[in-house]
Parts: C-alpha cells; sequence; structure tokens
C-alpha cells in the first residue's frame, strides 16, 4: 500500500516536472514575472489605495516560488491554467477580510505569478524564438514604460480569454521579426510596453477582483480553507512571527470541529518549527480524542524520551524521570521508556544519597575550619592544621555534580589554603619556641646515667651502716665484758 | 649493772662515783667527800693525805667511809688467839713455803701482773699501764700481760692499742676467743683506715683459730664489705650462713655484697629470704629497691624506695637522692623536689642529690632556684659534676633569655674539659641565639659525635636547619630522627608538637612557606 502511495506520488511529481518545463518555456523570464507582480502591486497601492506596497516583500516572495510549489498551492496551475487561476480567485476571495496579511500577500503574488505567465506572448509558438524572445525580454524589461489602466472586476473567463487573445496579436509579427534575423529590436521591443502593460493590468485586475469583492463566495469548501489556513500557519510558523501564528491558529480552530488528523497536522507543523510544547499539547489533544492513535503516542513517547535523555546529559534527573514517565503513560508499554525511567529513578535516589554525603562533609570542614580557627588563636599551630588538613579532605569529597555544594567545598579548599600558608609562615616563626622543649628528656637521661653510682653508694652505705651497728653492739657487750670480774 | 673497780660491789655505771666506796666510775670523776674537813687532812688522825686516797696510811681509816681498818684488824686477831699458836705458825710456814714455790714459777708475771693489778686497784692506772707496758716488752709471750693491757687500753679508749694487745694476746692464747674478739672491736672502733684493716686481719686470723664460729665470719664478712672487698665478703659470709643456715645477719649481708658485686638476681634472692624474716626492715627495702633498679623492675624499685624512706632507712639520703631521681627519670619533677630537697640538704647524696634538684627545678622553669642549688657545685673544682653544673645553670639561664650569663657557664664548662652531648647540644643553643651559626652547626655536630642516639641534639639540629638554614629537608631528616630515638615514655610527653612540626614541614613540599596574605584578603575569601 505504501509503495502504491509512493508511486503514484513520484508520477505526479513528474508530471509536474513535465508541465512546468514546457511553461515555463511558454512564459514570462522569472525577472519580467517579478517585475510584473511588483509593478502590478504598486500600482494597487497607488491607484486604490489597497496596501501591498507595504508588503510587497510578501507578494514577491510569492511570485518567486518554483512551478513545483505553484501547483502545490494552486491545483491544476500549469495544465488548466483559467480554472485554477478562478478557483484561487474564488479561495482568496473567500479567506479574504479587510486586513492583507503577508501570507495572503505571498498567495497574491503567487496568483499574480500564474495571471502573468498566462498573459505572456509567443506562449504558443515557436519555442526557439520564443526562448530568444523570452531571454530578450529579461534583458530589457527594466524601464519599459506602462500605460497603466484604471481597475476593473474581473469576469475571469471572458477577461482572461481577452488578455491572451492579445498576447497572441503580435505573435506572427515578432517571430516574422526573429526569423529575418531583426530580432528583438522589431516589433518586439516596440511592443514590449503594451504587452507588459497587459500583464500587469491582468495582475492588478484579477487581484482588484480578489480583494474588493466582497459578495459571498459559496463555491469554496470549508477544506480548501482550512487547507489555506493550514498553510498560513505553517507560513507564520516558519517565520516566527507569534501574531501572526496565533491568528492563523485561530481562524483554522475556529473554522469548525477540528478532525483528529488536522489537529496532528497542527502538532506535526508545530514540531516541525521547534514549538514542541504546543505540538505536545496538540498531540495529546488528538489522543484525547483518538486514544488509539499508536502513531501519535508513539511520537510523543519518542519526544519526552529523548527530553528525558536531554535532561539526563545535563544531570536534571528530575525532569528526566518526569519526561520518561510521561513517554510511559503516553505510549504504554513503551519499554524504552520504563526501562530509562528505572534507570533516572536510580540514579535520583543514588545523586541524592550522594549529595546528603557531600553536604555533612561540607558541614564536617565548616566545623573543623572552625575548630581550626579555635586551636590557631591558642598558637596550638599544628593541631590548627591537622583540623584544616582533615577539612580540606572532607572538601575534595564533595563530587563536582552538586554545583552549590561544588562551589562551597571550592570556596572552602580556597580558604583553607590560605589559612595554611599562614599557618606554616607562623609555625616557621614559632620553631625558635621549640627550641629546649627536649630539656625534660635531658634530664631523663642524665637521671638514667646517675642512677649507678648512687646503687653503689647505697649498698656501699648499707654494708658499712650494718658493720658500725655491728661494732658498736659488740663493745657494748665487750664492756660488760670487761667491767665483770668474771670475764677474766 | 657494773663491779666497781674499787670495791667490787655491783653498781651502776651512769654514776660518777660508787655509791658503796665513793670510788669514781668515769674518768675526771671526784671521790665523796664524806666528812666536812680538808680533804688534804685524814678526819680522824689529821695526817697528810693525798687527793685520790682512800686509806689514810697513818691511822689506817678508810677515807671514803671514816671506818678504821685497824679495828678490823684488831677483831681478827682476838679470833685468832683462840687457836694454838703452833698450829697458826705451821699454816704460816706451809703458806709461805708454796707461795715461795709459786713465786719461783711465776716470779716475773705474778710480780708485773699482780703489781700491775695493785695499781689498778689503787686507781694508779697510768702506772699500771707503764709497769704492764714494759713487761710486755720483755715478755710479748705474757697472755695474760697483754689481755690486761689490751683492757687498759680500751678502759683509756685507746682502741689501736688496745686492739694490738689484746691481738697478742690472742697470739699467744690462741683459744681466747675474747681476746680476738676485742682485738677486732678494738680495731674497728678505731677511725683509721690502717686499724680497720688490722681488724679484718685479727678476725682471719679468728676464723683460722675458730672455724665453726659463725659470729667471726659472719664480722669478717661485714668488715670486709665495709672495706670494700666485696669477694672476701661473699666468702666469710656464705661460711657464716654454711654454719649456721638461718643467720638473718648473715643472708642480709650476704644479699647486700652481691648487690655490690653487682650479681643483682643473686642479690634479689638473698633480700627477699632476708625479708621473709624480717619485713619491716627498712634497709632491707632500701637494699631491694637498687637491686630491682638495677634489674630494670623500675615500679617495684619505686614502691621499695618509698615505703624505705617512711620506715627511715639507714640511707634515708640516699634513698630519698634516688626517688628523687627516679622520678626525674619520669619526667615528674614537682613530685621530685619532694625527695631531693632533704637530700640536697644534707647527707651523703648531697652532691647528687643537689644536682638533680637543680635538674628538677630547671624543668619546671624555676631558673632561679634551679641557679641557685647548682651554683655550689658548679664551683666544685676538677669535678665532673661542677661540668654538668655548669651546662645546666647554662640552660637555665639560656631560657630565661639572660645570654650573657649562659655564655659564661657554658664558658666554663667547656674550659673545665667538659665534653659530652648535654655540654654541646646547650653550646650550639646558645650560638644560635648569639647569631653564630657556623659555630652552632658545629656543635651540634659534635653532640650527634659524642651520642648519635641523643634526641635532644638532633632536635635542636632539626631547627637550626628549618629556622636558621630553610633547609626543609635536612631539618626534617633530624626531626625524624629524633623522633624515631625517643624512647616510649618520652614518647608521650615530647613527640607530639614535633610530630605535627614534621608533618606541616612535609606539607610545604620542602619549600620555605609563602609570607601570610593580608588579613583583608582573607576575611574576603571567608565571607
Amino acid at each position: 500500500m505504501n509503495n502504491m502511495h509512493r508511486a503514484s506520488r513520484m508520477a505526479l511529481a513528474a508530471l509536474i516536472g513535465i508541465l512546468a518545463a514546457q511553461t515555463q518555456a511558454r512564459a514570462w523570464g522569472p525577472r519580467a514575472q517579478t517585475a510584473i507582480v511588483t509593478t502590478a502591486a504598486r500600482i494597487l497601492s497607488g491607484q486604490d489605495n489597497i496596501p501591498l506596497v507595504n508588503l510587497e516583500k510578501d507578494v514577491r516572495n510569492g511570485a518567486s516560488v518554483s512551478d513545483q510549489e505553484m501547483e502545490a498551492l494552486i491545483p491544476g496551475a500549469l495544465a488548466t491554467t483559467e480554472q485554477a487561476i478562478e478557483s484561487q480567485m474564488f479561495l482568496l476571495q473567500s479567506i479574504h477580510t479587510e486586513r492583507i496579511d503577508p501570507y495572503m500577500a505571498y498567495r497574491l503574488g503567487v496568483l499574480g505569478k500564474l495571471v502573468a505567465r498566462y498573459t505572456a506572448p509567443l506562449s504558443d509558438a515557436d519555442p526557439t524564438y520564443r526562448n530568444l524572445y523570452y531571454a530578450d525580454v529579461e534583458k530589457n524589461i527594466q524601464n519599459v514604460p506602462l500605460d497603466a489602466a484604471p481597475r476593473r472586476q474581473v469576469d475571469t473567463e471572458v477577461y482572461l480569454a481577452s488578455a491572451r487573445s492579445q498576447a497572441q496579436a503580435r505573435q506572427d509579427l515578432i517571430l516574422r521579426d526573429y526569423r529575418q534575423g531583426v530580432g528583438f529590436n522589431g516589433v518586439a521591443k516596440n511592443s514590449l510596453p503594451q504587452e507588459a502593460t497587459r500583464s500587469v493590468n491582468a495582475v492588478a485586475d484579477v487581484w482588484y477582483t480578489v480583494l474588493s469583492n466582497t459578495s459571498a463566495v459559496g463555491s469554496v469548501s470549508t477544506d480548501r480553507m482550512r487547507g489555506y489556513y493550514l498553510r498560513a500557519f505553517d507560513f507564520y510558523l516558519k517565520r516566527k512571527n507569534p501574531q501572526e501564528t496565533k491568528r492563523a491558529y485561530d481562524r483554522l480552530t475556529g473554522s469548525g470541529e477540528i478532525s483528529p488528523d488536522l489537529r496532528k497536522s497542527i502538532a506535526d507543523l508545530y514540531f516541525e518549527a521547534g514549538e514542541f510544547e504546543q505540538a505536545m499539547a496538540e498531540y495529546k489533544a488528538v489522543l484525547a480524542a483518538a486514544p488509539g492513535r499508536r502513531d501519535v503516542a508513539q511520537k510523543v513517547a519518542a519526544y519526552y524520551i529523548r527530553t528525558g535523555d536531554e535532561a539526563v546529559k545535563t544531570g536534571d534527573m528530575e525532569a528526566a524521570v518526569e519526561s520518561y514517565r510521561v513517554a510511559q503513560e503516553t505510549d504504554l508499554g513503551n519499554a524504552e521508556a520504563q526501562t530509562k525511567r528505572t534507570q533516572a529513578e536510580a540514579t535520583i535516589s543514588d545523586t541524592a544519597s550522594r549529595l546528603e554525603r557531600a553536604r555533612q562533609a561540607i558541614a564536617q570542614a565548616q566545623a573543623l575550619e572552625q575548630q581550626g580557627d579555635q586551636l590557631r588563636l591558642r598558637s596550638e599551630y599544628g593541631e590548627a592544621m591537622d583540623a584544616l588538613q582533615q577539612a580540606r579532605q572532607l572538601y575534595t569529597t564533595v563530587p563536582p555534580e552538586f554545583e552549590a555544594e561544588s562551589l562551597a567545598a571550592q570556596r572552602g579548599v580556597m580558604n583553607i589554603d590560605v589559612r595554611m600558608r599562614e599557618l606554616k609562615a607562623l609555625l616557621v616563626q614559632n620553631t625558635d619556641q621549640l627550641s629546649g622543649t627536649a630539656f625534660g628528656i635531658e634530664a631523663r637521661r642524665l637521671a638514667a646515667r646517675t642512677t649507678p653510682n648512687l646503687h653503689e653508694k647505697a649498698f656501699q652505705s648499707l654494708i658499712q651502716n650494718g658493720y658500725a651497728q655491728e661494732i658498736s653492739k659488740l663493745k657494748q657487750e665487750m664492756n660488760s665484758r670487761l667491767a665483770n670480774p668474771g670475764a677474766e | 649493772m657494773i663491779n666497781c673497780p674499787y670495791c667490787g660491789k655491783l653498781t651502776d655505771p651512769k654514776l660518777d662515783n660508787c655509791p658503796h666506796c665513793g670510788g669514781y666510775m668515769r674518768r675526771g670523776a671526784t671521790p665523796v667527800a664524806t666528812g666536812g674537813g680538808s680533804r688534804q687532812t685524814c678526819p680522824n688522825c689529821h695526817a697528810l693525805v693525798q687527793d685520790g686516797d682512800i686509806i689514810c696510811v697513818n691511822c689506817g681509816t678508810n677515807l671514803l667511809t671514816g671506818q678504821k681498818i685497824t679495828e678490823e684488824k684488831k677483831v681478827l686477831a682476838r679470833q685468832r688467839r683462840s687457836i694454838p699458836l703452833w698450829v697458826w705458825i705451821a699454816i704460816i710456814l706451809g703458806a709461805l713455803l708454796i707461795l715461795a714455790v709459786v713465786a719461783l714459777m711465776l716470779m716475773p708475771r705474778a710480780s708485773a701482773v699482780a703489781r700491775a693489778r695493785d695499781l689498778i686497784e689503787d686507781n694508779q692506772i697510768s702506772k699500771a699501764t707503764a709497769l704492764l707496758n714494759e713487761h710486755v716488752k720483755e715478755h710479748p709471750e705474757d697472755p695474760e700481760a697483754q689481755f690486761l693491757l689490751g683492757r687498759l687500753h680500751w678502759t683509756a679508749n685507746q682502741y689501736p692499742q688496745a686492739g694490738q694487745a689484746f691481738r697478742e694476746a690472742a697470739k699467744r692464747d690462741t683459744a681466747n676467743r675474747d681476746a680476738f674478739m676485742l682485738s677486732a672491736v678494738a680495731y674497728a672502733s678505731a677511725n683509721d683506715a690502717n686499724s680497720r684493716n688490722l681488724a679484718v686481719q685479727v678476725l682471719q686470723e679468728m676464723v683460722k683459730a675458730f672455724p665453726n664460729d659463725q659470729e667471726a665470719f659472719l664480722l669478717l664478712g661485714m668488715a670486709r664489705g665495709a672495706m670494700g672487698d666485696h669477694e672476701g665478703q661473699i666468702q666469710a659470709l656464705k661460711s657464716a650462713l654454711n654454719i649456721a643456715p638461718t643467720m638473718q645477719e648473715g643472708r642480709e649481708y650476704l644479699g647486700l655484697a652481691l648487690a655490690a658485686k653487682g650479681l643483682l638476681p643473686e642479690a634479689r634472692e638473698q633480700l627477699n629470704t632476708a625479708m621473709q624474716a624480717a619485713p619491716e626492715n627498712s634497709d632491707l627495702k632500701a637494699a631491694q629497691a637498687f637491686v630491682s633498679a638495677g634489674l630494670g623492675d623500675k615500679q617495684a624499685s619505686e614502691d621499695l624506695l618509698r615505703e624505705a624512706v617512711r620506715s627511715n632507712t639507714s640511707i634515708q639520703d640516699i634513698a630519698r637522692a634516688q626517688l628523687g631521681i627516679t622520678l626525674v627519670g619520669q619526667g615528674r619533677f614537682q613530685e621530685a623536689l619532694e625527695y631531693l630537697q632533704p637530700a640536697q640538704a644534707s647527707g651523703t647524696a648531697t652532691d647528687t642529690a643537689k644536682l638533680f634538684y637543680g635538674v628538677a627545678q630547671a624543668a619546671l622553669g624555676n631558673t632561679d632556684a634551679a641557679i641557685s642549688a647548682l651554683n655550689e657545685l658548679a664551683l666544685k673544682k676538677d669535678s665532673p659534676i661542677a661540668i654538668q653544673a655548669n651546662v645546666l645553670i647554662a640552660q637555665s639561664l639560656l631560657n630565661s633569655g639572660d645570654l650573657p650569663r649562659a655564655q659564661e657557664a657554658i664558658g666554663r664548662a667547656v674550659a673545665a674539659k667538659g665534653t659530652g652531648p648535654l655540654l654541646y647540644t646547650t653550646k650550639g643553643r646558645i650560638e644560635v641565639v648569639a647569631g653564630q651559626d657556623a659555630e652552632a652547626r658545629e656543635s651540634f655536630k659534635n653532640a650527634i659525635q659524642a651520642d648519635p642516639n641523643y634526641p635532644p641534639a638532633h632536635l635542636e639540629y632539626g631547627l637550626f636547619f628549618i629556622t636558621r638554614e630553610q633547609s626543609f629537608d635536612e631539618g626534617i631528616r633530624h626531626l625524624e630522627k629524633y623522633l624515631e630515638l625517643l624512647e616510649p615514655a618520652e614518647r608521650e610527653a615530647y613527640a607530639k608538637p614535633i610530630e605535627s612540626l614534621v608533618s606541616q614541614l612535609k606539607q610545604t613540599g620542602g619549600q620555605a612557606p609563602a609570607a601570610p596574605e593580608a588579613p583583608e584578603t582573607t576575611s574576603g575569601i571567608v565571607s
């Protein structure tokens, strides 16, 4: 089915290409066409106070479309030009209000281009001379004098037939000049103002008819009008003109009940224009109206998975989870959304833990900094440096993923580095104070070396004291015995 | 109680005069005057008498009691008249015959000793002494005369002479234990080294004569020990204990002898045994304390020293000094002062106690007290303790900021040819403060060369590198060596600031730290 559809579209494109090639060869050159359309716009603005000059750029853009674009905008423009012009006039008449918006100007430009081509001379002539003629016109179209006629309402069939007939009136003469080698400098050159004037007037009259005829045109279907509004909506979306976009959207959606397909088209246009929020709102509206639209659901899910992925890249895991959740809920059973949501939630949980640890580390580090300050005030530089070193170590554990905490930690590290430098300088200044602190060790070592001398003295004294006591005791005994006569 | 040398009756030796006969008991005491007349005349017949005479030679009156001897003789005469005369004649002739025979046999001795006794009885001590001296010169083999001479010298407190006389008596009469013992005690009582040596010789002769005399061996051991002959002391005491294994004193002094000889485990065993029998013996506690210290049992030593000091050991000052030094060795300087203060004031361990009293005061930052205690030691000529004192004074002065006097003190120590790590380290510190970096460097090198394991030298050298040379790597190396050399007990007290310093210096990566930043910058970053 798809293959068939694709084949038919390719065949249509090929047909348009062939028609375009033929048509282009039968009409004014692009420069002449643009000049004719632009001139018509200026005439209309000047004569009838229709403000097309202000929208000249849009008109020019319309006059510059390719044949393919023209065929897309005005179906049958290349094959059945007269009917196409008429049909387009009806459409624009139906759409037109008092105000001419840029898209209307653009569409007028397209219509003008078609009219100019239709009213070009030599359209049925020998292609060789015809092409030579059009090429010469391209070179000489500038500064061609015009004889602008007053505007009149156009009866399409009569008017276009007349204009066509006039365009062919000098065809033979011009062709003869070319055949005889006179070329453009003969009849062609002399008649170019009349030829151009005719085309300019035809364009101006057609526009005038469109813009001044306020009677209702019943033959234009709602679908065609919606098609116009949809293109206008697309036109403004691409031009990033929110006011006109909104106006076009309102006219589109205010034209009756909006089918899911139309709303999907709107959503697609929003999506292509990068207006994703509006696109998603429209898609969701589609799904609300037609829950079974799996294609829409998948598209929405894909979008939210993508936004979830982008959120993951930026570290906004809560947004990622939310995106994956929407994707999952929109396209039930979307395994990718479910998996990624689970992963993101786990990441959030891990991240929350790491964040808590980071905050605790910062709190501890700040407490240690304060402790270091107090120790420094007490001239306990070593302990102060220990405290600051610990604080620094804690700060370095704070990961960069948490911006506020990481920034606080970086400030903490910088602050500590400054204080450490200060402390080191103070440390060396105070190193002198450590001189002599080992006197206690010297005293201890001296005591250890001296003790053996006292040992010897102690033992010897005890021995001598004991001996002296013993001798004293014996002496007393002897005194008694010597005093006792029995001792002899 | 003793027997009066004049009347022979029991009397109190504390009295100056005998209550029975009035004879003087002490030298210098005067006889009691019983009458109210002059001492120059007899109260009965008024004949002239001499000071110290007891009997009036004119009328026979006892000048002390007032009784007449002639009256007693008359009573006896009356009694004799009841016996037939021929019996008396026969008895007298017999007695005279016997006396003649005995006199013929013992003429020289009996005559000299008897006369000496008479003289002694007549209180003519110096005459008796002279007589006996004269006699023993001619008859040195007369043990009785030698012994009596010894008694006279002993009584006159002439111990060397007494010792010699008793020794001669013992030589002639080797069974006379008293002679040996009296000789030894007399020699030992003399206050000269020669006499004390002679005491040892006499005791050696005594133990030969009395090989089973435990007391003699004990005394010989103690005498040898007192003379510093601990090997001989050990031998003698072991002999004594072989004879009497339960002898408490022998065990105690054997323990001391072994300790003095450096045989500490054996000493501890003997002293433990002795202490079981006399657990309250303060000297044993003191001895055990020193033995425990020598064996490395510091806590037991400290506990025993406290007990010994509390129970007033005979080496109280040494024990206090030792306890004080022990506490200094533990860094308990304030507590050490409690023991070093009395020990340094008096006693046998004065110098050592004074030195450590100064050390403890210096360690506590009491510079004036430290210098006051050390100054006296510092002035001692040619004394190693003077060098130590000067070094410690220099340290105290340096710590108190008195650089010139610190330089003088260390100069005195150097002039006295002092060396050692403490001296060199102190000298280096003083030179650092004086800005003499080259000299300081040399001093610290000398200190480390003198004792590579002396922590303070490495500390000061490390600090020198950091503050003077800005060479952190070299400074850190010495500070780490200092930390490595600290003993566990020292580490607790002295390691932390240096460990911290080393750690911080290492954080600088061996670079000198930048100058502190301006406070404004700091506060800005902080905020």
